[in-house]
């Protein structure tokens, strides 16, 4: 009796206070709005940054006396290198043919023989993707007798890691930010909806309404919004994810992680900012 | 039944009550009277303990101001019926859902709330509005409405402030009838008023309150 009491009240709010809900539930889609979109740029920015590392190749260029037998096995002893996912090894015939596609001459034409080493394009596994690591296996890479140089690009890698901290750092803040924001401006609004169906509180507590009593239907009805703000937050966030897709940046992902958070986080700041309104009300 | 022993109340600094002894007994009906800010309002809260003394000791029943546990404040005002001058009911409910709140609260069932809220209203004359909306009451129905709902639980005291304020003379004697009835069922009433009239036409026990003390009881 009282829990199909509690869950017809917490709805009926709905209706009773239509203006004060309707501004709550606005305030929820905005705020978990402002936190999805966040989410969803940290989110691709981050997989940008790891597409980039993901292209980082090492180019081994092995002395020029070294012939294609001992060019495999040292491509083995690379491939034995702790974070080496792949290695190709890369022929003098098959350097004259790159050479050729690249520049649209042949190099024995250009040059009357082919001086191209071979060379070993070294993949790097993903965990070892960091400037740090990558030195740490170019110095290993060097350490292989027939090995004359490494190159990769050690200054895009060096640039990345000196701002990705201070990225992560900024987003963390900022996303910190967000989330308090949401959470004092809903608890604010949920406030002022008890605030304003205070008769009715005090009319319970007069007839001999417990606390517990008065304060499920109002929790009820906090869940239902946090409820109903996320869902339409997770719609416009999947609206705009479209659009972005459509007309800004065609590999933008949106993870359902993302959506599941909304919902969840909106649920959790309806219950708990209305349990805690009518507590303090209460009190 | 209800009890006050040299009790003190203050609010933000002030001195509302002062040394208020007086005892009301089982079935009893008295008028709480005395000008405005005498403190009249004051003894009905602290008797449904929305108010506590700060010096003295109040028995309501079986609890006591002094060893009142916050979680037992729900269960005597389930036997403390109060009426206001102002009503109290919730407008966006009818006249039955008005009643049956405060049985509602109790977690009672529908069989028995239907038939409890009939017995009242039938009592207070309302049966025949119970469908109908606060907004579509007069004064004297909204008051029976309020008297309904302070007795629907059968409480052994019925607390009113100036329940007659808002209506005309004609629906205030019939407030004062339906007080009557009920007190002849046994249930006590403390009447905060101003009529003077009324007092005359039900003549009753007077409590008289000036500056926060009983001058004669």
């Amino acid at each position: 009796m009282t829990f199909f009491f509690t869950i017809k009240e917490g709805f009926k709010g709905f209706g009773r206070a239509r203006l004060s809900t309707t501004i709550t539930i606005i305030s929820v889609a905005f705020a978990l709005l402002l936190i999805g979109y966040f989410i969803m740029f940290s989110m691709n920015i981050n997989n940008l940054i790891g597409d980039v590392r993901s292209k980082i190749e090492l180019d081994v260029f092995l002395i020029p006396a070294i012939n294609e037998t001992d060019g495999y096995k040292i491509q083995q002893q690379i491939l034995r290198i702790n974070g080496v996912e792949g290695v190709e090894l890369i022929s003098k015939e098959k350097a004259a043919l790159k050479f050729e596609k690249e520049f649209g001459r042949d190099i024995i034409d250009v040059l009357g023989s082919n001086p191209l080493p071979i060379t070993c394009t070294v993949k790097i596994r993903e965990g070892f993707q960091s400037a740090v690591a990558i030195s740490g296996i170019v110095r290993e890479i060097e350490k292989i007798i027939g090995v004359d140089e490494v190159v990769y690009q050690r200054d895009l890698l060096s640039i990345i890691d000196r701002y990705i901290n201070l990225i992560y750092i900024i987003a963390g803040s900022i996303g910190f930010l967000l989330i308090v924001i949401a959470v004092v401006l809903l608890y604010n609004t949920i406030r002022l909806t008890i605030l304003a169906r205070r008769d009715i509180i005090e009319i319970m507590k007069l007839v001999g309404a417990t606390s517990a009593f008065i304060r499920r239907p109002f929790v009820v009805e906090g869940f239902m919004q946090g409820l109903i703000g996320a869902l339409i937050a997770c719609g416009l966030l999947y609206i705009s994810l479209l659009i972005v897709q459509q007309w800004i940046y065609p590999y933008a992902v949106g993870r359902p992680e993302v959506y599941a958070f909304i919902v969840v986080f909106g649920m959790a700041i309806g219950l708990f900012s209305s349990r805690l309104s009518v507590s303090k009300h209460l009190s | 039944m209800i009890e006050f022993y040299n009790v003190d109340v203050d609010i933000d600094g002030q001195d509302i009550l002062r040394n208020i002894s007086f005892r009301l007994l089982k079935g009893e009906f008295a008028y709480l009277v005395g000008p405005s800010g005498a403190g009249k309002s004051t003894v009905l809260r602290i008797i449904y303990m929305d108010l506590f003394p700060a010096q003295g000791m109040v028995i309501v029943g079986q609890y006591s101001s002094a060893k009142m546990r916050h979680a037992d404040i729900p269960i005597l005002r389930r036997q403390v019926g109060v009426v206001f001058q102002d009503f109290k009911l919730l407008n966006d409910r009818n006249v039955f859902e008005n009643v049956a709140f405060a049985l509602r609260v109790t977690g009672a069932s529908s069989t028995d709330i239907k038939r409890k809220v009939f017995r009242v209203l039938a009592e207070v004359n309302l049966g025949h509005r119970r469908n109908h909306y606060p907004e579509e009451l007069s004064g004297g129905e909204k008051q029976r409405v309020a008297i309904a709902r302070a007795i629907v639980n059968n409480p052994f005291i019925v607390l009113a402030d100036e329940p007659t304020g808002s209506i005309d003379n004609r629906s205030a004697m019939e407030i004062m009838n339906i007080f009557e009835k009920i007190n002849k069922q046994g249930t006590a009433i403390l009447m905060a008023t101003h009529n003077h009239q009324l007092i005359e036409q039900f003549p009753h026990r007077i409590i008289y309150l000036k500056n926060g003390e009983i001058s004669t009881s």
